[in-house]
């Protein structure tokens, strides 16, 4: 594919975000009419004019923060996986390489299981998350004179993620089959239906602080896809760089966890498509796939909210539709690398 | 200059290399010759600080690996490995800039157009422009190596580490990148290269070191020490070391496996 | 103890239970197992000395306003099968709620126990039947409960005769965001379909269980009463739907038609869903049929007197409720 002028790109995403957000306000199970939301819009102007009290509700307190988690969240994994991608040199990698989704599953679970609110559970399950990437780095530190660091984190992952999975498990086994199982695995699933305003408020601070580091250190990134070798001979600080990028993308996307449930599939692919229109700079890619990201998810979630009664866990959507739209842009652009080839 | 007093190199705790001293000078290219795994790519990695050394001390410019910070000391050694694709699709020119990452005066090492204008001018000056927007990855290895080169140059160091820059080469592509490694020692860069060839340290070299057993045997100028006995020791295998003259009446040595 | 029991087993008869099989039992019988929870609470009154065990009810802890017969005896998983052997029951007990449903995990236990299995039916409106039955079968006296069970199924005929259609829907749901909910057509909720009081879910999906929602949906339900199933710890909807401001334009937390249900000893409306619901049906006749506080609650306490043989106090019976 065509690489498209940078400037351009991100303007068009940018627009693209908002009028995806803005349409998004629309739809619902609730019926609200164009109308409406006009009158809504005038009445936030004109003092007089206002707008029946549930319609308010569900469009200022019930689908906006639906709105913005679900973008913040979509750009969250996106950037992070990106960013795994790049730092180990692998585009097969996604977020939850270093366990922090199997850690705030656990969490969850827990907090679920032993009764807690949901502060708590948002609490525990990025606590836990946290804790898991941590063992893993220490683990990796442990173990890592003799081998290859990357290989090390990798292996690492498996392990405490494989640990926080059986303890889940385990979790799911005692659970009431008729109180709490059922809350843990709707979980699990993934979902957005419960979020409040006061959860934005964290993962809008996160994300955004995450964005511009992570951003920043695009040009940083770049040089480590020669191995950490000859980044090291062209001036990085490899280990801090590593130790930051996990850092950082392990407190973004143990926040969006927490929030939003185990949604896979996001962080894999979304990095991919944008690497295909901006290319591999990681400044430009960076930016690029948390608009894309959140883009995606956003229609994602527009079509879980609203398509049937009952909702559909976002993991299921996500990975519903976008297997299919990645399949076909793979298609898509073998036909043209084959093109090119010949 | 680069001067080693009792250096040892080795992996964690095992010493690989032991009473390795010596200088090695801007302005030369100096090759180093050994075995498979008589320690070439450890006293590689030790020089450019990849590996920390086990004992004795390294002076750069009379200064300690320690008192460089890693943009500086990156401005000091450049490294060009050999040659090898990245998963990403990188852009010859953008391989190029990487280098210059370390001259940058951005605090997170955007390049500026003066940090581009050189990685320009370093392409320019291999002759590789006309692959400049190609993707790196989808270069042949010859081409590979003339970028990882104007990388290395475009670090504006005092010195260059190649390691094995011919390995995977062609004829031409080899004659082509040992011509640039001379040239550049020409411009009064420091080459220090690894090689597998004592026909190529012949032809090239300022100065040659042969390691073995776990040290250096030999450190000093081609003609004094690339004879018969000091090659065929070294790797073990009979061979001769012959003076010949070309057509031209050039009088060259050329090495002849027995 | 095998030699008693095949001593034992000389003296047989050939019964039908209640799903039509033909099964052979020992002529008396004392020692019998419950398959599961909802099987256990439902023989516990008419047959509660001849359980050896009763099957383990997940998540719940502690059974409060039922006789010591019944929480003192074992709790047994009937996933370990050597626990159950240890028991040495001498008939399987298990309960089915249509003809169709497949018990073959009941008959597997059975054929590796070599201990004949018993099904009797659970549904909502045959309870007096099982009663009969087991009666027969055991040799007791069922009369009581099955008076009991007749007059409500007779009285429930009745005011749903007098009593135009119910219009006003309900919304019943569990966990603590409100929004997990079991549609019309779950076990859970079959109370409200057998009362036909509407239940406000309906899902396209035709679900046997639970359905999670979002917010704008209920709204578009628009409930006229919320019952909150009770719920560990902190997270209790009810309190949710009470304090936050986006469910206060809803029908039922405008007019204050919103309850907790009860759950002591076993919930009054599922978990399990067996004849402790009868506390259920009467609560909700209350409620949407005029059936009267008083004499309503004269019949629960006659219901926990004669089926869990507890004497409930006029003060233990307002605490059901908080």
């Amino acid at each position: 594919m065509k690489k498209i002028p940078r400037i351009s790109l991100f303007l068009l995403l940018g627009l693209v975000a908002m009028l995806i957000g803005v349409f998004s306000l629309t739809i619902g199970r609730f019926p609200v009419s164009a109308s409406v939301i006009g009158q809504l819009i005038r009445s936030f102007f004109d003092p007089d004019s206002s707008t029946q009290e549930q319609i308010k509700t569900v469009i200022i307190d019930i689908r906006l923060p639906r709105i913005i988690a679900a973008f913040l969240v979509g750009g969250t994994l996106s950037i992070t996986g990106a960013a795994y991608q790049g730092m180990f040199r692998n585009s097969m990698v996604s977020p939850s390489i270093l366990g922090v989704s199997a850690g705030a599953g656990f969490g969850a679970a827990l907090a679920i299981l032993l009764g807690f609110s949901s502060i708590m559970l948002q609490g525990l399950s990025f606590f836990f998350g946290i804790v898991a990437v941590v063992t893993v780095y220490a683990i990796s530190l442990a173990t890592g004179r003799k081998h290859d660091r990357c290989l090390t984190l990798i292996l690492s992952g498996m392990i405490v993620a494989t640990v926080f999975t059986a303890l889940l498990s385990v979790l799911k086994y005692i659970a009431d089959p008729d109180n709490a199982l059922p809350t843990i695995v709707y979980w699990l699933m993934g979902g957005l239906s419960e979020i409040e305003k006061t959860d934005l408020c964290f993962i809008a601070t996160i994300s955004m602080i995450g964005l511009v580091i992570l951003s920043i250190s695009g040009w940083k990134l770049d040089l480590l896809s020669f191995g950490d070798d000859e980044a090291k001979t062209m001036g990085i600080r490899v280990e801090r760089l590593r130790v930051t990028v996990i850092a950082v993308a392990t407190l973004m996307t143990a926040t969006a966890v927490s929030i939003s449930g185990i949604i896979g599939w996001v962080g894999l692919i979304i990095p991919h498509i944008s690497r295909m229109l901006i290319g591999p700079k990681n400044a430009e890619l960076l930016p690029v796939a948390f608009l894309i990201g959140g883009i995606f998810l956003l229609i994602v979630d527009g079509f879980s909210r609203t398509v049937t009664t009952m909702e559909i866990p976002l993991g299921i959507t996500t990975s519903l539709i976008g297997a299919p739209f990645f399949l076909f842009i793979l298609m898509k652009t073998s036909k043209k690398n084959e093109r090119d080839n010949t | 200059m680069i001067t080693l007093e009792n250096i040892q190199c080795g992996y964690g705790k095992k010493v690989i290399l032991n009473n390795l001293s010596g200088t090695l000078e801007r302005g030369q290219l100096t090759c180093l010759l050994g075995r498979n795994g008589a320690g070439k790519t450890t006293l590689f990695k030790t020089v450019l600080g990849i590996l920390p050394s086990l004992g004795g001390t390294i002076y750069y410019d009379g200064k300690t690996f320690q008192s460089f910070n890693t943009k500086q000391f990156a401005r000091y050694i450049s490294y060009v490995p050999q040659a090898h694709g990245t998963p990403f699709s990188f852009s010859v020119s953008d391989v190029v800039l990487m280098g210059q990452y370390a001259s940058s005066d951005n605090i997170w090492g955007k390049p500026g157009k003066k940090n581009i204008d050189i990685a320009k001018k370093s392409i320019d000056s291999l002759g590789i422009s006309h692959l400049a927007e190609k993707t790196f990855s989808k270069l042949s290895g010859g081409e590979k190596q003339m970028v990882l080169i104007a990388r290395a140059m475009a670090q504006h160091p005092v010195f260059i580490a190649m390691d094995e820059p011919t390995s995977n080469l062609d004829l031409c592509n080899q004659v082509k990148v040992l011509q640039y490694a001379k040239m550049l020692t020409g411009k009064g860069y420091g080459v220090i290269m690894n090689t597998h060839s004592p026909q190529q340290a012949l032809q090239y070299a300022d100065k040659v070191i042969l390691l073995d057993h776990g040290t250096i045997k030999q450190w000093g100028k081609p003609d004094d020490i690339l004879n018969t006995s000091n090659v065929a020791d070294l790797y073990g295998t009979p061979l001769e070391i012959i003076e010949t003259t070309t057509t031209n009446g050039d009088k060259r040595k050329i090495l002849v496996t027995t | 103890m095998l030699g008693i029991i095949t001593w034992q087993s000389l003296f047989s008869k050939t019964i039908t239970d209640m799903a039509g099989r033909t099964v052979i039992v020992p002529e008396t019988i004392d020692r019998v197992f419950p398959y599961d929870p909802k099987t256990s609470i439902l023989i516990f009154p008419i047959i509660g000395e001849k359980m050896v065990a009763t099957s383990m009810l997940p998540g719940k802890k502690d059974f409060t306003y039922i006789s010591k017969a019944y929480t003192g005896l074992p709790e047994v998983d009937v996933k370990n099968i050597e626990e159950v052997v240890t028991y040495l029951p001498q008939v399987i007990i298990a309960g089915f709620y249509t003809k169709n449903d497949k018990n073959g995990m009941v008959f597997s236990l059975g054929k590796r126990l070599n201990i004949p299995v018993v099904l009797i039916d659970l549904s909502i409106d045959k309870m007096d039947q099982t009663y009969l039955f087991l009666g027969e079968l055991f040799k007791k006296d069922s009369k009581p409960y099955v008076v009991f069970l007749q007059s409500m199924y007779n009285n429930i005929a009745l005011l749903q005769k007098s009593h135009s259609p119910i219009t006003a829907t309900v919304y019943y749901t569990l966990g603590a965001s409100g929004l997990l909910t079991d549609p019309s057509g779950s076990k859970h909720t079959e109370v409200f379909d057998y009362l036909k009081i509407p239940n406000a879910a309906k899902v396209e999906i035709p679900s046997a269980g639970h359905a999670q929602v979002n917010l704008e949906q209920v709204l578009l339900w628009n409930p006229d009463y919320i019952f909150t199933s009770a719920f560990r710890g902190e997270n209790n909807a009810y309190l949710l739907m009470t304090t936050d401001a986006k469910w206060k334009s809803i029908g039922a937390v405008k007019n204050n038609k919103m309850y907790k249900v009860p759950t002591q000893p076993m919930g009054w409306f599922d978990h399990p869903p067996s004849v402790n619901r009868v506390p259920g049906l009467l609560w909700l006749c209350e409620l949407f049929y005029n059936a009267g506080a008083d004499p309503t609650r004269n019949k629960i306490c006659a219901f926990y007197s004669l089926f869990y043989q507890y004497n409930l106090s006029s003060a233990e019976y307002s605490l059901l409720f908080k």
